[in-house]
């Protein structure tokens, strides 16, 4: 059992952060009851913050955010898995402000939020 | 330095403890409170003519029933013509307000007591009322059953001009005043040191110029500019009398406040609110390919060339004429295009920062007359600094001073105003909407997308319209995550593609010269290292710009 804990703590304490694309275990905040949905950390999205995108069909999806005039701003494709997908959100890169963002799958828009980000 | 703090902290009581207070007595205030018209007029603002409002406001300090007041108003009739007067006392009070000295009457201050300690220099002996032309005093009295309190008398004075050597020192001041109790059995006096002038008991100011004319800055700005974070300085002989003053919304500055002399000389120096990273970002965007492909054209560089033709008016020659010789040449238009490739920076560095030697504001009148014709025979070019002297017309109610802005650079007018009328215009040239919102002659498709593709963040530009001949895009990158690998080009053999990279922003893009068109497909993949599984926000578009094979520019249409 000791050394079940020990290679454990081994594998945790060398992962990186930004790594951690997929995380095994959904905590309260990011689970998603429905068997499809999209959830954000805040109410606002900050660099580095989570969502999750719950998905029943596994493949390539886009995520497109677009500004104030809807013009594209980044458009970003992620390959999903089935079920929850949570991953970080980098802002750094992106000016602060109001912003649309869609999920698309097959040139179909699935879903469409409006975020401020910081 | 901790003690410069603590006595630059006390001066103001160091000051006031000058003036002091009665402390529990009875500290009689000269409040001034406006002008008739505008009470909210500050008093270094009145004006010749201005009449002011003057209030006696009493504060008691003491247990005891103000039932009583007079009050020595003195007043030097060169400079000030008392108007009117109004009493605020209880109801059943009696008042009495009248001149008391006739034309020609002036205290002399008791040095053994405080100047402002009103009941000492009334009953002591040392001080005294000397004949002296040009200064009255009246009496304001007040009796009451009841107390007297806050404001008792309001009097109204006219300004004048008493001349250029005149002294304005103290022209309105209270000299001397007796205050007491009657509601007991017999009459209390406030003693000496308790009925005081506090906090304020004279006036000083010099009526200025009887100038009575609104005056505005006003700008035709485009509306890629945000206006509102430019602004002016105003100066006079030379010295800031402003803060930064920035255009509202609508173009459009209140200078009235500021221009005080008809004599004086007064320049707008222009200012920005952007810092000098901001104002980097705006110029990012104002010069851009389509600004060197239309220099280009108007070169015969460019495609099958349109020399003379593609340019219309002459700012448009003096924003590319990076070695200002007064001569457009081939070598401006590859100094425009190694500006937009980041090797060479055509914004002059004098030292005193890119604002000041990018930003071109012109009076509105030299700005619609500079022509193409004046600029290749020297006519002396109109000031286009940042510091113009103004003249402002005072027997006009309204004067505006009109302003247009310039870019260096910006052949196209991305940025720049509007030229209206026809004066400036070439008309070999063809019509040419300089100036206007996204002046462009179309539209031309892409898609664009970042993934990660064998462990690198890899952003593509899918080129999908063809006839396009420039195309440049610039994006930004988290730079604290991601490194910039290198930019691949499949653009077509004959067209020149450039890359650079800086402060997490990737410049890119390629020009076909020759009269043909960049390839459609992918035309640019960027690759970042970084070690992420998720590329959500890490790359974002910064602005994008395109032109056509006539050189024109276009709008990059992204999805």
């Amino acid at each position: 059992m000791k050394k079940i804990l020990l290679i454990l703590l081994i594998i945790c304490s060398c992962a990186k952060e930004d790594n951690q694309f997929v995380y095994p275990y959904i905590n309260d905040s990011m689970s998603i009851v429905e068997p499809t949905g999209l959830k954000f950390e805040g109410s606002n999205i900050t660099n580095k913050s989570k969502f999750n995108l719950k998905v029943l069909e596994a493949g390539e999806y886009t995520i497109e955010i677009r500004d104030y005039f809807n013009n594209l701003t980044s458009k970003s494709i992620i390959n999903a898995k089935s079920g929850d997908n949570v991953m970080k959100f980098y802002t750094k890169a992106l000016q602060g402000g109001d912003y649309t963002i869609s999920i698309n799958k097959d040139e179909n828009k699935i879903h469409n939020v409006k975020l401020s980000i910081k | 330095m901790n003690k410069l703090l603590l006595i630059l902290l006390l001066l103001p009581s160091f000051l006031l403890a000058q003036v002091p207070s009665s402390g529990d007595g009875v500290d009689i205030d000269l409040v001034y409170a406006g002008v008739v018209g505008d009470t909210s007029k500050p008093l270094y603002s009145v004006q010749v003519n201005d009449v002011i409002i003057m209030k006696l406001n009493i504060s008691n300090l003491s247990s005891n029933t103000i039932t009583y007041i007079h009050v020595d108003l003195q007043y030097n009739t060169n400079a000030w013509s008392r108007e009117d007067y109004e009493f605020s006392v209880p109801t059943g009070a009696q008042t009495t307000f009248n001149n008391w000295s006739g034309n020609g009457m002036k205290w002399s201050v008791n040095p053994n007591y405080d100047a402002n300690d009103l009941w000492a220099q009334w009953s002591t002996q040392g001080g005294s009322y000397e004949s002296v032309a040009g200064w009255e005093v009246d009496h304001v009295e007040a009796v009451s059953t009841t107390g007297i309190g806050g404001v008792y008398a309001t009097i109204k004075f006219k300004a004048k001009d008493a001349g250029a050597n005149h002294s304005y020192t103290d022209n309105i001041v209270m000299t001397m005043a007796r205050v007491t109790d009657n509601t007991g059995s017999s009459e209390y006096v406030f003693p000496v040191g308790e009925v005081r002038g506090y906090d304020n008991m004279s006036i000083s100011h010099t009526p200025l110029e009887d100038l009575d004319s609104n005056i505005y800055v006003k700008a035709d700005f485009n509306s890629n500019l945000d206006v509102t974070k430019i602004g002016v300085v105003v100066q006079k002989d030379g010295s800031p009398i402003s803060n930064n003053l920035y255009f509202d919304s609508g173009g459009q500055i209140n200078i009235t406040p500021y221009i005080l002399s008809s004599t004086a000389n007064y320049t707008l120096d222009f200012v920005t609110s952007y810092s000098a990273t901001e104002w980097g970002s705006l110029m990012d965007n104002v010069i851009t390919l389509s600004d060197v492909t239309l220099t280009l054209n108007e070169l015969g560089k460019y495609s099958h060339g349109n020399i003379g033709n593609a340019f219309t008016y002459g700012w448009q020659y003096t924003s590319v004429d990076s070695d200002e010789n007064r001569s457009l040449n081939p070598q401006d238009a590859y100094n425009l295009l190694g500006h937009v490739m980041g090797v060479v920076d055509i914004i002059p560095t004098d030292g005193t920062g890119i604002f000041n030697n990018s930003f071109h504001p012109v009076k509105k009148a030299d700005w619609n007359s500079w022509s193409i014709y004046k600029f290749k025979n020297n006519v002396t070019e109109p000031n286009s600094s940042v510091v113009h002297p103004i003249t402002v017309d005072f027997t006009q109610s309204s004067y505006t001073e009109w302003f247009k802005f310039g870019f260096v650079g910006d052949a196209n007018g991305s940025h720049s105003s509007a030229v209206d009328g026809d004066a400036a215009s070439s008309q070999t040239a063809k019509s040419y909407s300089y100036g206007e919102f996204k002046k462009t002659d179309g539209f031309v498709n892409g898609e664009w997308s970042t993934a990660i593709e064998d462990g690198k963040v890899v952003a593509t530009l899918k080129l999908t319209s063809t006839e396009v001949s420039a195309l440049q895009l610039k994006i930004d990158y988290d730079d604290t995550i991601l490194t910039f690998d290198e930019a691949v080009f499949n653009t077509g053999n004959t067209v020149t593609n450039f890359a650079s990279y800086e402060n997490g922003r990737v410049n890119l893009g390629s020009i076909e010269q020759n009269g043909g068109e960049i390839e459609t497909g992918e035309v640019f993949k960027v690759y970042f290292t970084g070690n992420v599984t998720s590329p959500v926000g890490l790359v974002s578009i910064f602005n994008t710009d395109a032109a056509n094979i006539d050189g024109n520019r276009l709008i990059l249409n992204l999805q």
